[in-house]
C-alpha cells in the first residue's frame, strides 16, 4: 500500500497525495512534469521538503536509462545475478525467453538496443518479487511487439506498479488508474476510461489516442442510430 | 550536493566575495571575528549550505577543541576553536558563493589565459556528472534489489565506467570550451544584484565602525 500525502520538494512537486495498493498506475504528463521526481521520492531516494510517505518496503525500479542497471558481461550472466539477488533459483533462458529476449543470451548487455536493454531491466527488477514496482518510461525505445510483450508482463503480475510516462497509447492499454501530473501537481487522479474521456488531456496538450477517438466516434453513431430508430 | 552549481539561482558577485574575503581575514585578525561569524553563517544559509558546513566544521572543530582542551583549558581553547572555525567557514562561503561562471569570466578578463581560467569549470561540470551518475547507478542498484550497501559498492564501478563513456559528449563539449572563441556559451557577466549590496553594506558598516573606534561597538563584548 503507497500513500503520499501532500508531499512537496522544491519546485518540482506541488502538493501532490495520491493512493495507490491494486492494479496499474499510470502517471502521465509532459516532459518535466515531475514524474521521475515523484518517482524517487516513492523510491526513497529523494526526501521531499513536506509531507507524507509510506510506501512498502520492497520496491522494484526500472528508471529512465536501463544501461545504469548492468554489471555483467553477458545478458545470461546478468539474469543469474538477479537470480542470486533474489536468493531464489530458475533458469535465466526460460525467463529469456519470457520477454523474448533469448537470442541475447549470449551478447553483452551493453551492446543491445534500447528497447531490449530496457525490457532486461524490467525483467531483472521483476525477478527479487518487489511488493511494488515502478517503471520510469517503460516503452521509450520499444518496438511494437516488445510493447505487446512488455503489455502481456505487466497484466500477468499481480502486483502493484506505478509507470511514469507520456506513451498514451500504451497507458490506454495496459493501466487501471491514471493520474495526469502537470507542473508538479496532479491534476486528476482517476480511473483510466474516466480520465481519458475527460477533457484534461486535451487541456494539457495532448492528442488524444486514436483509439479513443474512434470509440467516440462510435459512440456518437450508435446513439444517432437509436434516436433515428425510436 | 554538486548538482546545482551551475544553474544554483543563489550567488554572490565574485567581485564581492573577494571583498568579503579579504575583509573577512582583516577583521579575525583584528579580533572582530564575531561579526565574520554573522556574515558567513548568513551567506552559507543563503546558499543552502549551511547543514553540510555544520557537518564539516564539526569535523574540524571538535578535534582543535579537545586537544586545545586538554593543553589550554577551557577559555583558551573555546576562543581559539572559535577562531579556526570562523576562519574555515568565511574561506568556505567565499570560495562557494560566486557562480563559477562568474568567477571563470572575471579571471578571464584580468588576462588568466582561458585554459587556466575554464579549468575549474571543467571540474564542477565533470563532478557534477559523476555525482549525477552516482545517485542514478545506486537508484538502479536499489531497484534491483541489491540492499547491502558493501555489495552495491562492488557493482558500482562497472555502469560508472559506462556512463563515461556513454557521456562522451559531455566531456567533449567541456573540452569544447578549450577554445577561446567559444568563451561566450560558458562564461556569464556577473551583475550587482540586491545580495551584493546588502553584503557590500555589512562589510563597509562593520569596517567603518571599527575605523570609528571600538568603542562605538555595542557588541565590542562579543568580539573574539
Ligand atoms: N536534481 C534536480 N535538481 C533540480 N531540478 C531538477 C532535478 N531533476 C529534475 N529537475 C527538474 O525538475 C523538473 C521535473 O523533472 P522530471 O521529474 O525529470 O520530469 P519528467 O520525468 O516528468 O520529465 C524539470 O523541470 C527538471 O528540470
Ligand atoms: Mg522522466
Amino acid at each position: 500500500m503507497l500513500v503520499l500525502e501532500n508531499i512537496w520538494y522544491k519546485d518540482i512537486i506541488r502538493n501532490v497525495s495520491l493512493t495507490h495498493s491494486k492494479g496499474i498506475l499510470a502517471i502521465i504528463g509532459p516532459n518535466g512534469a515531475g514524474k521521475t521526481t515523484l518517482l524517487k521520492i516513492i523510491a526513497g531516494s529523494i526526501k521531499p521538503d513536506k509531507g507524507v510517505v509510506k510506501t512498502p518496503k520492497r520496491i522494484g525500479a526500472s528508471w529512465q536509462n536501463p544501461y545504469y542497471s548492468f554489471y555483467r558481461s553477458t545478458v545470461r550472466e546478468e539474469v543469474e545475478l538477479a537470480y542470486k539477488i533474489a536468493g531464489k533459483k530458475g533458469d535465466p533462458l526460460e525467463l529469456l525467453r519470457a520477454y523474448g529476449l533469448e537470442r541475447l543470451a549470449d551478447k553483452s548487455p551493453y551492446r543491445i538496443s534500447m528497447g531490449e536493454a530496457r525490457l532486461l531491466s524490467i525483467a531483472l527488477t521483476l525477478i527479487w518479487d518487489p511488493d511494488l514496482v515502478l517503471l520510469d518510461e517503460p516503452t521509450t525505445g520499444l518496438d511494437y511487439f516488445e510493447k505487446g510483450k512488455l503489455a502481456s508482463i505487466l497484466w500477468g503480475l499481480g502486483k502493484p506498479v506505478i509507470i511514469a510516462s507520456h506513451d498514451l497509447d500504451f497507458i490506454l492499454r495496459v493501466s487501471d488508474y491514471v493520474a495526469v501530473m502537470h507542473k508538479g501537481e496532479i491534476l486528476v487522479y482517476d480511473h483510466v476510461f474516466n480520465v481519458f474521456y475527460s477533457r484534461i488531456l486535451e487541456k494539457i496538450g495532448f492528442p488524444l489516442p486514436p483509439a479513443v477517438l474512434v470509440g467516440e466516434a462510435l459512440g456518437r453513431r450508435i446513439r444517432c442510430a437509436e434516436e433515428c430508430l425510436s | 550536493m554538486l548538482k546545482n552549481v551551475l544553474a544554483s539561482k543563489h550567488y554572490v558577485n565574485p567581485l564581492v566575495s573577494m571583498v568579503y574575503l579579504v575583509w573577512s581575514f582583516y577583521m579575525i585578525y583584528s579580533g572582530m571575528g564575531f561579526f565574520v561569524l554573522v556574515a558567513s553563517i548568513a551567506i552559507s544559509i543563503y546558499l543552502g549550505i549551511a547543514r553540510k558546513l555544520t557537518i564539516l566544521l564539526l569535523w574540524v572543530a571538535l578535534p582543535s577543541f579537545l586537544i586545545l582542551f586538554l593543553l589550554y583549558g577551557l577559555w583558551d581553547a573555546a576562543v581559539t576553536t572559535l577562531r579556526i572555525a570562523t576562519i574555515a567557514l568565511a574561506a568556505t562561503t567565499a570560495f562557494a558563493s560566486p557562480k563559477p561562471q562568474h568567477t571563470a569570466y572575471m579571471l578571464y578578463k584580468i588576462g588568466v589565459p582561458p585554459l587556466i581560467a575554464y579549468s575549474h569549470l571543467y571540474v564542477y561540470r565533470f563532478l557534477q556528472l559523476l555525482s549525477y551518475a552516482l545517485s542514478e547507478a545506486i537508484d538502479a542498484a536499489h531497484g534491483r534489489g541489491v540492499r547491502s550497501r558493501f555489495k552495491i559498492l562492488m557493482l558500482l564501478p562497472i555502469p560508472l565506467l559506462v556512463y563515461t563513456i556513454n557521456t562522451s559528449t559531455y566531456l567533449a563539449e567541456a573540452l569544447y570550451i578549450k577554445y577561446p572563441r567559444r568563451e561566450k556559451t560558458w562564461v556569464d557577466k556577473p551583475g550587482f544584484r540586491l545580495v551584493d549590496i546588502l553584503l557590500v553594506l555589512y562589510i563597509l558598516t562593520i569596517f567603518i565602525l571599527y575605523i570609528l573606534g571600538h568603542d562605538l561597538l555595542v557588541l565590542k563584548l562579543l568580539t573574539y
